[in-house]
């Protein structure tokens, strides 16, 4: 399930403020909320890392077991895709 | 209870020096503000402009969770157009780097991408563009192309600027000031020419592309000449009139732009403000940042600018309405501009008269009486915007 990597949106513009993230969604011109734990996975999605890297820096970050952060970064993928924030990574 | 207005106003200052304490990094406890000043406190903040600043402050401590969630909503708002605001501005800019039309950033949105840690913490309403008088054309083509409309100016009396709004379909809106001079005002217009803006001019990246931007000291003087401007010109702050230049965001930006000076800066600082005559005012508003954010100042700095000898643009924000008006005139080259000023401030335009006077359905010529023995005093604010 890690073993893949996403790219941010061209249309997905980000504005980080105290921890939280807000996207807006040039497409659909649609706003979103993301928590701290999100801004984390975005700024590292940002920085172009696959979702095992992310996994394991954030395993390394946060006290959490590898399965519960598993669970949380596939959620917040899934709801990333849904919104049609990210998508598979053409390099891959 | 009721509070005279002495008492209002002490109420308001208590509240404006803790909101100081919070922006220089003091921490203030909830218990430690009185029920008078919490009753204020949310309004002052929206006020000065410093929502997002202040929630990054408190989001951790102990204020209440109601007064927390309004600040947490606000800046989240706040973050959200920030966003819808630069992809706007974007396009515009990308114009006028095409179509090569030289302009310079000032005021809000360059200090918000330069001095600022985060942009969402300068909060601003526009964003201020000046070009050259014959690019004007151009750039308002420019602003047309990119989905801008032209305000039909509340204010025709604002001679060098125009507001230009996108509707962002969500009901919000963008505003761009485009500016073919400096300021509205005669003699304040002459202070700065973009030529000599741009020849002197930081670069910041805003946008994502390489922006003109005022050098440091150019930064301060405007940020100064503006604050002071607003102490007899009228601006807005969600919808409602404001008469003083008692805003703690513009302090707040001198105390940015300053806190990031050397030396040769203030050296600049000094010798532009001698030479625009604007040494007083200068050192009369950094004085006012020094005492509200304990900003560390090179004091010889300060000395060289107080020291100067009070300039024309000094006397000028030193003057009353019809003082200023007079030096606007004199300010006009040549008799058909200083004409064309009379007519503007004597005689505007009917739509104007029509507009200013809605509920009059008089006769124009009544209306224009009117005004010139009653409002000919309230004329054209040298720096008037919403913000």
């Amino acid at each position: 399930m890690l073993k893949r990597k996403l790219q941010i949106s061209g249309d997905a513009l980000a504005q980080e403020i105290a921890g939280e993230t807000v996207i807006l969604d040039l497409a659909s011109s649609t706003y979103f909320g993301i928590d701290e734990t999100g801004t984390r996975i975005w700024q590292l999605l940002k920085q172009g890392m696959d979702l095992q890297e992310i996994h394991e820096l954030m395993l390394a970050e946060f006290e959490v077991s590898p399965e519960a952060l598993e669970t949380d970064i596939m959620a917040f993928i899934s709801q990333l895709q849904t919104a049609g924030l990210v998508g598979e990574a053409q390099d891959q | 209870m009721a509070m005279n207005v002495s008492q209002s106003l002490q109420l308001l200052q208590q509240v404006d020096i803790l909101l100081c304490g919070l922006l220089k990094g003091e921490k203030v406890p909830w218990e430690n503000i009185t029920f008078a000043q919490q009753a204020v406190l949310l309004d002052r903040i929206n006020f000065h402009g410093v929502q997002t600043m202040i929630w990054t402050d408190v989001q951790h401590s102990n204020w209440p969770v109601e007064t927390k969630a309004q600040l947490h909503e606000a800046s989240l708002a706040i973050a959200g157009r920030e966003l819808g605001h630069m992809h706007a501005l974007g396009k515009v800019l990308r114009g006028l780097d095409e179509a090569k039309v030289a302009h310079i950033l000032f005021k809000g949105t360059a200090l918000a991408y330069t001095i600022y840690s985060n942009p969402v913490h300068r909060i601003r309403s526009d964003t201020d563009i000046l070009v050259s008088e014959q690019d004007r054309t151009t750039a308002t083509t420019i602003l047309e192309a990119s989905g801008f409309t032209a305000c039909s100016s509340f204010m025709e009396l604002l001679y060098y600027q125009q507001t230009w709004r996108l509707e962002t379909g969500n009901g919000g809106q963008h505003a761009i000031d485009l500016h073919w001079r400096f300021n509205n005002s005669e003699l304040l217009a002459g202070l700065f020419g973009i030529e000599e803006l741009l020849a002197r001019a930081d670069t910041a990246v805003i946008c994502g592309m390489q922006v003109k931007i005022p050098c440091k000291s150019d930064a301060v003087l405007i940020a100064c000449l503006h604050k002071a401007v607003h102490d007899f010109s009228p601006y807005w702050v969600d919808g409602r009139m404001h008469l003083d230049g008692a805003r703690l965001i513009w302090l707040y930006d001198l105390h940015l732009l300053i806190s990031h000076f050397r030396v040769q800066d203030w050296n600049d600082l000094a010798e532009q403000a001698a030479a625009k005559g604007l040494g007083h005012i200068c050192a009369a508003v950094l004085e006012e940042v020094r005492e509200k954010f304990g900003t560390v100042m090179f004091l010889e700095g300060l000395e060289m600018l107080s020291g100067d000898s009070k300039g024309r643009a000094t006397r000028y924000l030193d003057s009353s309405q019809a003082g200023r008006m007079w030096m606007d005139l004199c300010a006009c080259q040549g008799w058909r501009e200083k004409f064309l000023y009379a007519k503007k401030v004597f005689f505007p335009s009917e739509a104007y008269m029509r507009h200013k006077y809605a509920n009059d359905k008089q006769w124009l010529p009544i209306l224009y009486l009117r005004r010139t023995l009653g409002g000919i005093f309230r004329h054209a604010p040298a720096d008037s915007h919403q913000t």
